[in-house]
């Protein structure tokens, strides 16, 4: 029994990190609390479930539709609005970002009304069982997946020349253009970067929850205890922060009851940043700007 | 082959920081720039570097103007800086440091020799080159500071308050090795200093700056022997 919930528990837990680590990114690179980082979610389970039911496309194939779509969704959402309103005003991106996701929001409920849908492919309501523990399949895959694209984030920001310019930028974006790293470009990509991940964490959401323009409000949740637990613009920190919040999620709902489960998450939080503010995993010197 | 300033003229709002600089920097060779604190020599750096935006007045750089040109294009001209505090990358290791000065480049070969040469040209670095630069000493920092400029192989390099802070032997060291490279590249090496002795011995040419404007330039020897100069900031 409890082996059954922590295995639950850690299978979610993936998703909640894939499904910070844009927001994570965002906030660390350029200061920006991007509040329609959960539309971009709702948008990716939109997308998939669009291509299902309309050409039925398996969902998992459409992950990479729903990248480039968000990709391209959050490069110009930065260019056209956030890069002209505000970089380092707090107060000013939440108003603008929270503008944005309304909007969102709202084409989302113009276009498909606020009924709820389900994205169902053939193996969804496959499992196997080890040792007494039944394991879904489709979680298996959406972890397996989710792991795979952290890791894949991971890489491109540690080991590429991409990458490499945007932790730089996010340490000093003045002098980096001495260098020729256009600033405003690095930010329209890293905010492309967090849309694409949200993208697909929505993809992959939309397997396993049924779809509605709220769909994304299911993570708004986790993607501030993920990020400040993790560290503001750790990868690596979103990753084990995502399953250390699905575990705390499903020990208390199996424990407490369901209706515990956010509560339980936030106290832990909470304290947490009491024995460590800077999250488990802060990188040094990243955000004291 | 040269940087030409004509007419610079600077405002920070309402009040003027730089007032119809006019400037030479040959294509060869250490120039000094001197002056008091606040006189306007950061600025000058910064308005070279597309930092910021002049009121009036025209750079020329190799016969190109720089009007309009945003700072992340000027180094494909061959413009570098150390700047003022030293401003590295601090959550970045120093070996990524150095990577960051190399960005606007694309002789991937090459940068891998540049490499070792900076590896060469301060051997203290080696050992450190996986440590965060955060983490480094004053002088350790600034080696980075000016190897990471030099990664960018810059016909022109600006040098920011070098010596701010650190030790007459770490200074002096760092100035062999602007020299050294000065001689090696034939790289035109503007140096911007509060030490002003250090600044003219290793210099053949200076300007001296009070409040944003240009009130003296000359061979470094000849400011040298200057009885103002040797008051006001030489102490003798």
């Amino acid at each position: 029994m409890i082996t059954q919930t922590i295995v639950n528990g850690l299978l979610l837990g993936g998703l909640f990190g894939i499904a910070s680590i844009g927001f994570s990114i965002v906030w660390g690179v350029m200061g920006v609390i991007n509040l329609a980082h959960t539309a971009f979610i709702t948008v990716g389970a939109y997308i998939a479930f669009s291509l299902f039911s309309t050409f039925g496309i398996d969902p998992l194939l459409s992950i990479p539709i729903s990248i480039i779509a968000l990709f391209i969704l959050g490069y110009g959402i930065q260019t056209l609005i956030i890069n002209r309103a505000t970089q380092t005003n707090l107060l000013l991106s939440f108003v603008v970002t929270f503008g944005i996701d309304l909007i969102i929001i709202n084409v989302v409920i113009l276009l498909f009304t606020t009924d709820f849908f389900s994205v169902r492919p053939s193996y969804s309501g496959a499992s196997f069982e080890i040792g007494g523990v039944v394991i879904p399949v489709v979680r298996v895959i959406v972890f397996a997946l989710a792991f795979l694209l952290g890791l894949g984030c991971y890489l491109l920001l540690n080991r590429t020349r991409l990458g490499q310019a945007i932790m730089a930028t996010a340490l000093d974006r003045d002098i980096v253009r001495t260098m020729g790293v256009n600033p405003r470009r690095i930010y329209a990509i890293a905010a492309g970067l967090g849309a694409a991940l949200a993208g697909a964490a929505g993809n992959l959401a939309a397997i396993i929850y049924p779809v509605s323009p709220f769909i994304g409000l299911k993570f708004i949740g986790a993607a501030f205890v993920v990020t400040v637990l993790g560290g503001i613009g750790s990868v690596e920190g979103c990753i084990i922060a995502g399953l250390l919040y699905g575990l705390i999620q499903a020990l208390s709902a199996s424990v407490f009851g369901v209706e515990t489960q956010e509560i339980s998450a936030f106290l832990i939080f909470i304290l947490i940043l009491l024995l460590r503010p800077q999250g488990l995993f802060g990188k040094r010197f990243f955000g004291e700007h | 082959m040269t940087i030409e300033i004509k007419g610079l003229t600077v405002h920070y709002g309402d009040s003027q920081v730089l007032d119809r600089i006019d400037l030479v920097l040959p294509d060869r060779g250490m120039t000094a720039l001197i002056g008091a604190n606040g006189a306007g020599k950061t600025t000058l750096l910064r308005t070279l570097m597309g930092l910021v935006r002049p009121t009036a007045g025209e750079i020329i750089v190799d016969g190109r103007r720089m009007t309009g040109l945003d700072a992340e294009q000027r180094p494909a001209l061959g413009l570098a800086m150390v700047p003022e505090g030293r401003r590295l990358f601090q959550g970045l290791s120093v070996h990524e440091n150095l990577r960051m000065g190399a960005f606007a480049r694309r002789d991937t070969v090459q940068i891998a020799r540049d490499f070792e040469r900076i590896y060469d040209q301060f051997p203290a670095l080696v050992p450190l080159r996986r440590q965060l630069a955060g983490t480094l000493s004053g002088g350790q920092q600034q080696m980075c500071a000016v190897g990471r400029a030099l990664m960018a192989r810059p016909r022109y390099l600006l040098v920011d308050e070098m010596s701010l802070g650190l030790s007459p032997v770490v200074t002096e060291d760092l100035a062999r090795t602007l020299s050294r490279i000065q001689e090696t590249d034939g790289t035109s090496i503007l140096v911007v200093e509060q030490d002003v002795e250090l600044a003219l011995d290793i210099t053949n040419f200076g300007y001296v700056m009070e409040t944003s404007r240009i009130v003296l330039s000359g061979p470094s020897d000849t400011l040298r022997a200057n009885p103002k100069i040797r008051e006001a900031y030489l102490g003798l």
